[in-house]
């Protein structure tokens, strides 16, 4: 296939898409995330001053002096007595967001050199993103305040090296929906609301508008550059020039998918401090190898309607707009979908429609496959066959005979007519 | 064998018609000329014999292959120089000059020999877009004479070219034409087209109004040269 390395050359040094959808993504993440911590620090849920109920158990000097060291490292410590009645409602009432228990002992451990454990709950109000990174960065300052104790305790002597930096050990609980789940199972929370919530919108908006694009962007490029007449001439059939469009358009997008990927790990790596949360999915090999089926099916059918936009358009702005244009209603109404939570409380024309679009059976897959219900699976694969092979058709008619060269639709500005 | 027959072409853009019934026999070998003034039709009559769009009405043929029932053998045997066509930037001229190559599944041979008709030397191996106009149009006819074409079709080869090479592109036409290769070009410079053509038709708002020889059609219209020829001719029709 010599026409795909030339495809990719000419994608890949088009400035639009080196910098759209290779280098955006890898951009793009990490700053959000910078911008998003100071913002944090700001809501005073974690920040200086954040409400900590302390159940003293101990009483001991060392246990004041850890209460000291929590006020120090920001927090804002509020002993409480905890009588039979449940920590958990007195989290839920109280404004705090964390809460720790000083066990009995405690101080007599730390004499005897010996590590006392703390228990630390800390409240996740809602799953989202935010929270994580919330509750991520105020585990990070328990931590912080464990260690001045450590300096604390270095003061006085006799105490191995080791043993500053940690002389606590912190047990750590999360508190969600007046429940105490254990770190392993936030982790979990986390796995499912990452694939559900983030997952899905990104992998849809990304193969979607990337890959449509980079399609359109091939033809246009033709056309302004006025290459493809001659293209057009040369002894090889008309699918094979759109194979190797295609083709050449998936391999950019599929970086563009490496390098977001790239970048939204290394924004999650900030929150993977908080132990157990890790972003790999657990998907069994056959819901993986589901998904890849489905991601494909979505990637070749906006490859082909990238296509009908480069058919259509007189050059790369104009493909790149017209692509926009197919896709934008394409990925709203689905994600319109999504948000209002099922397709029952819709319209009943809005529903049809949005059942239509074969993004929307795109996002149904996904969620029928991270639900392992394969009967939906099936479904919505097929429905999604179906448009690829219609929208594929119809980018194949729009490659025969002359359609290439005399079609034009114009958005804004009239050119003349090559 | 004729390189081009064509048995009353019209070609309409929606209600415009472009060419009314032209008719063209083109014999094997040689070089021949279609000129006429600014939007007769030269390019759309090209763009038929490339397969790129269909006559309305009517036939043509090259080498006796349908120019739309056979439009990929007439592929395998053309090439299609098109008027202002551009370059992909990105590649180099011999990257260029590779790909047309393989497209036509030939070996290195035909890519030196690409390399050669261009004569750019050194400059071959420089990315297309920092070429000139004049460096662009002769990768582009490297390209197309490399493939060794039965029939070359070039629409105005030399327009816009300073005289350097201008002259270095009617050259290396004029030497492919004498190996065999049939060319049919268009241009506005009647000095070329006396220079270069054995033959020629004069095209105007779609209908051939004067053909042959260009030594007899001066004689038989009482005119010096091609360019009076193309006055009076023009003066002449409706
Ligand atoms: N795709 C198209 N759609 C509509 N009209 C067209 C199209 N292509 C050409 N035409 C019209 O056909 C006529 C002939 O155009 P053509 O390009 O064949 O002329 P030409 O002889 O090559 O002119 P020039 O010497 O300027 O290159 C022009 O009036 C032009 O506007
Ligand atoms: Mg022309």
């Amino acid at each position: 296939m010599p026409l795909v390395s030339k495809e990719l050359r000419e994608l890949l040094s088009e400035k639009t898409i080196l910098i759209g959808v290779v280098l955006m993504p890898l951009v793009i993440f990490p700053l959000i995330g910078f911008s998003m911590a100071p913002v944090n620090m700001r809501e005073g849920d974690a920040g200086p001053g954040a409400a900590v109920l302390v159940v003293d158990q101990d009483g001991g000097k060392y246990a004041a002096l850890f209460v000291e060291a929590l006020r120090k490292t920001g927090f804002n410590p509020q002993p409480i007595q905890l009588q039979n009645d449940n920590l958990l409602q007195l989290i839920e009432n109280s404004g705090a967001s964390a809460a720790v228990i000083i066990p009995q002992g405690f101080s007599t451990q730390l004499e005897q050199k010996n590590k006392p454990t703390v228990k630390l709950f800390l409240k996740l109000a809602s799953s989202s993103i935010v929270e994580f990174e919330r509750i991520g960065s105020m585990r990070d300052r328990f931590y912080a305040a464990v260690s001045l104790m450590g300096e604390a305790l270095a003061s006085e002597e006799g105490v191995a090296v080791s043993f500053y930096k940690a002389p606590i050990d912190l047990s750590g609980e999360v508190v969600y929906r007046d429940q105490i789940i254990s770190e392993t199972d936030a982790g979990q929370l986390f796995q499912q609301f990452f694939a559900s919530t983030l997952l899905i919108p990104i992998a849809l908006t990304l193969v979607v508008t990337t890959s449509g694009t980079i399609a359109a962007t091939s033809i246009g490029l033709e056309k302004e550059a006025k290459t493809l007449e001659m293209l057009l001439t040369y002894p090889i059939g008309r699918s094979t020039i759109l194979a190797s469009k295609l083709l050449g358009s998936t391999v950019v997008a599929l970086l563009g998918t490496a390098s977001l990927m790239t970048g939204i790990v290394f924004y999650f790596s900030r929150l993977t401090a908080f132990a157990g949360m890790s972003i790999t999915l657990s998907l069994s090999p056959l819901n993986l190898v589901l998904l890849m089926v489905v991601l494909f099916f979505a990637l070749v059918t906006t490859l082909g309607l990238g296509v009908l936009a480069g058919v259509l358009a007189g050059d790369v702005r104009g493909s790149q707009q017209l692509a926009g244009l197919i896709q934008l209603p394409l990925i709203l109404l689905p994600l319109l979908l999504f948000l209002s939570g099922g397709i029952q409380s819709l319209q009943q024309p809005l529903a049809t429609i949005i059942l239509i679009i074969p993004f929307t059976h795109l996002m149904l897959a996904i969620q029928a496959i991270l639900e392992s219900s394969y009967l939906n699976i099936l479904l919505h694969v097929g429905v999604m066959v179906a448009w690829t092979v219609v929208i594929i058709g119809l980018a194949a008619f729009m490659f025969r005979g002359e359609r290439l060269l005399t079609m034009r639709v114009k958005l804004g500005r009239r050119k003349p007519v090559v | 064998m004729y390189a081009v027959v064509a048995e009353g072409l019209w070609r309409f853009f929606s209600d415009n018609p472009v060419l009314r019934g032209v008719s063209l026999a083109v014999e094997e070998g040689g070089v021949y000329g279609l000129i006429g003034p600014n939007g007769a039709g030269k390019t759309t009559m090209f763009r038929i014999l490339a397969t790129l769009l269909r006559p309305s009405r009517g036939t043509a043929k090259v080498f006796g292959k349908d120019v739309v029932r056979e439009a990929s053998d007439v592929r395998r045997m053309i090439a299609y120089l098109p008027e202002e066509a551009g370059v992909y930037k990105n590649l180099t001229g011999r990257g260029f000059l590779k790909m047309v190559s393989r497209v036509y599944g030939l070996g290195s041979s035909a890519l030196e020999q690409g390399v050669t008709i261009s004569g750019l030397g050194e400059d071959v191996d420089r990315r297309m877009g920092e070429y000139s106009k004049g460096m662009r149009r002769r990768i582009l006819l490297a390209g197309c004479l490399m493939v060794k074409p039965r029939l070359a079709i070039l629409d105005e080869p030399t327009a816009g070219l300073d005289v350097e090479h201008s002259v270095y592109v009617r050259k290396i036409i004029s030497q492919y034409a004498e190996q065999g290769t049939t060319f049919i070009v268009s241009s506005h410079n009647m000095l070329e087209v006396d220079y270069l053509c054995d033959r020629i038709a004069l095209i105007h708002r779609g209908s051939i109004i004067a053909e042959g020889k260009p030594r007899e059609l001066t004689a038989s219209h009482n005119v010096q040269n091609l360019e009076e020829l193309f006055v009076k001719k023009m003066g002449e029709a409706p």
